[in-house]
């Protein structure tokens, strides 16, 4: 089994909460330089080196899922397969829930970090906790 | 009729859409390559280029797209009869919407996943991609001013709705400072969020705000649209964080716990549609079924909003091409059964028929009125919940995502006009409260422009917005189809519904274009014209760039 690890965060231009006719970031921003969401496209490319780490270490051999909140259905569907799939306990199932923030890496189920992104070697030493079971790619 | 017969024969006819034509397209049309490597990968860096699940991907397609406008634009359009509008959104999203959706993701994703407008200078032009933002400015601008009516109107006939929906922007406050400054978790906020609202719902029926029949001069609606547009205005000034990416977390969930609701009471009560098939009493005034109808309905049809979507975004996280059969053309099913579901609303929703034509007496005075109204009634006789409950709950809704709206797209306009103060050197126009002050003014103006002084009939001015709309969708299918043409592919697929789309477009502006003359309201004759020129230029650059496309295909052709 593939240990999973879903990083969360805002896609800076993919939701503004009001349907299609509010969403209009990418081409009306191509006019001028600026970004609407300057703090979300912070968040998004400060998680870029720790994505890229995890995918230049593991490979394809991690499950590895980047995720908006917003996007709630999706997020609880991964993350109730994630709970069954490593028999998480239900108490740490709703220490999960109870911590998602809107930057946060959940690894099997389980969060490893929230608020603000962690180094990649705090990542990995995570997945090698978890058993031993992935290889480096 | 029957309403839940209506959803089964529409659901079946979405299913064949997906199950068949949206098959036949993918294959013989784009001919989607599972082993293609996509921009996701190509250039894959975890910040912009993330390969993604297609079902997450749906998800965040489907919730980017859906919104207040595929219910507002049926709401309007069953004044011409339930069927003309039914038969408009399920085949529009099966041969129109599904292929427009789908085919932006993948003209996106063959171009290093460039947004449609990057997309349209590169193949069709220079002029077309000016052409594309003139449209987009146009949309922006009109947008702003058909939601501030619509709102307005709400807040006048169902008073109910006006302390929720305010107090949805001080739920919103704190759970910004709490999500985004203390970093708190996001499940108590949201919830607690969601609860505070449903319990400032309930109460909103012992705590209705009328406005009086005065207010410095102005009628009830025309205070409450100045009133939205100040609100607008100063949210648009303050940090995104404090106000406007919060309320992404109430709207998402009440989307889905009121349009779940409504759905469940539909099978629950089995309710009857009222409403005429085809009408032929309509009120005085209405314009005519052809071309109207498919501007009137945009969102829920077809929509060139969704190109926006769909490219620069969605296509940047595509893991396999043929994933975007699942996340485009079933992303516009989705807002076709949201379409769907308002039809039902304002037609089933009524006791009986002369009930429904006191409510649909003239045309733009159904729309979301008429959706709260007939929604809540069946929410009410199928769930047995209070109707003052389910009919605010209904309008706090709608209000919130055509409330969101407004505040980004007085944001963006904002931005475009100080771009312009750099651009042309005017210093002035870079002060934050100058722009602001002129987009808002340029919105108000168009508001009351078009609706008189009372504001109340702005929402006159709905099918100009999808002119507009459909004229952007035109703009992305011409993209698609000169790329199939360039392939040596069937371009008749994209090319049969540009075309139908432009000559609705246009059929729709001129006779807009002398009711507006008639009726000696210059500004939108000014508007009607702008986007005339538009939609004839749009036509010009299909002629010249296919003209191109094939003689591309045959010099190729002759050296091979």
């Amino acid at each position: 089994m593939k240990p999973s690890i879903i990083l969360i965060r805002e896609w800076e231009a993919q939701m503004s909460g009001s349907g299609c006719c509010g969403r209009l970031q990418g081409d009306v921003l191509n006019i001028g330089d600026r970004r609407v969401f300057p703090e979300r496209r912070q968040a998004m490319e400060a998680m870029g080196p720790l994505y890229r780490a995890i995918r230049q270490r593991y490979g394809d051999s991690i499950d590895l899922l980047v995720v908006d909140p917003r996007n709630w259905v999706s997020l609880m569907a991964r993350l109730v397969r994630d709970f069954v799939r490593s028999r998480v306990p239900l108490g740490e199932i709703w220490r999960t829930l109870r911590g998602i923030s809107t930057v946060t890496v959940v690894l099997n189920g389980r969060i490893v970090a929230r608020g603000d992104w962690p180094k990649p070697e705090t990542v990995f030493q995570s997945i090698a906790g978890e058993a031993g079971t992935v290889d480096a790619a | 009729m029957s309403a839940i017969a209506v959803a089964v024969v529409g659901m079946a006819v979405f299913a064949f859409g997906y199950l068949v034509y949206s098959r036949f397209i993918a294959s013989r049309i784009y001919r989607l390559d599972p082993d293609y490597r996509t921009p996701a990968h190509v250039m894959e860096d975890g910040v912009d280029y993330v390969p993604t699940n297609k079902f997450v991907l749906w998800g965040h397609h489907f919730t980017s797209v859906a919104g207040a406008a595929p219910i507002i634009g049926p709401a309007i359009a069953v004044i011409w009869g339930w069927v003309p509008a039914f038969l408009w959104v399920i085949f529009g999203t099966v041969f129109f919407a599904g292929v427009h959706d789908a085919g932006a993701i993948w003209a996106s994703v063959r171009n290093k996943a460039q947004s449609i407008g990057a997309v349209t200078g590169a193949l069709v032009g220079p002029r077309a991609r000016s052409l594309f933002m003139i449209v987009i400015f146009l949309l922006l601008l009109m947008v702003n001013a058909v939601f501030a009516v619509a709102i307005s109107r709400l807040f006048v006939n169902i008073p109910s709705s006006v302390v929720p929906a305010w107090s949805a922007i001080a739920v919103a406050l704190v759970i910004g400072h709490l999500i985004y400054r203390r970093k708190a978790g996001l499940l108590w906020p949201s919830i607690g969020g969601l609860v505070v609202l449903y319990v400032m719902v309930y109460f909103g029926d012992s705590m209705p705000v009328v406005m009086p029949e005065s207010v410095a001069g102005l009628q009830p609606g025309a205070a409450w649209i100045i009133i939205l547009f100040a609100y607008a205005a100063i949210a648009s000034m303050l940090p995104v964080w404090m106000l406007l990416q919060p309320r992404d977390y109430i709207n998402g969930l009440q989307l889905f716990i009121g349009l779940g609701i409504l759905y469940l009471a539909v099978l629950v009560l089995n309710p009857t549609i009222v409403a005429p098939a085809f009408n032929g009493n309509v009120p005085e005034g209405t314009p005519p079924l052809i071309p109207l109808l498919f501007v009137t309905i945009a969102c829920g049809a077809v929509s060139g909003f969704h190109g926006l979507v769909s490219s620069g975004t969605t296509s940047k996280q595509l893991n396999r091409e043929t994933d975007l059969r699942f996340v485009g053309y079933f992303g516009s099913i989705g807002e076709g059964a949201l379409a769907l579901a308002a039809i039902i609303a304002c037609t089933a929703g009524f006791a009986t028929l002369a009930e429904w034509e006191g409510v649909y007496a003239g045309f733009g005075s159904g729309g979301l009125t008429a959706f709260v109204t007939g929604g809540a009634t069946i929410v009410s006789n199928g769930l047995g919940l209070p109707v003052e409950f389910a009919s605010t709950l209904l309008a706090v809704m709608a209000v919130l995502f055509a409330g969101t709206t407004m505040d980004t797209g007085v944001r963006l306009q904002r931005y475009i006009i100080q771009e312009w103060g750099n651009i042309y050197n005017i210093p002035v126009l870079n002060n934050n409260i100058v722009a602001t002050l002129l987009a808002v003014g340029a919105c108000v103006a168009l508001a009351f422009g078009a609706g008189g002084a009372s504001g109340a009939g702005g929402l006159e001015i709905w099918p100009l917005f999808g002119t507009t709309n459909q004229l952007l969708a035109g703009l992305t299918l011409l993209v698609i189809s000169v790329m199939l043409v360039k392939l040596g592919r069937p371009s008749i697929y994209t090319l049969a519904p540009m075309v139908f789309l432009l000559l609705m477009t246009i059929g729709a502006l001129l006779y807009q274009l002398w009711g507006f003359y008639d009726q000696g309201n210059w500004l939108l004759v000014v508007m009607d014209l702008v986007i005339l020129v538009a939609a004839v230029w749009v036509g010009l650059e299909a002629l010249a760039a296919f003209q191109k496309a094939r003689n591309g295909v045959a010099t190729q052709q002759a050296a091979e």
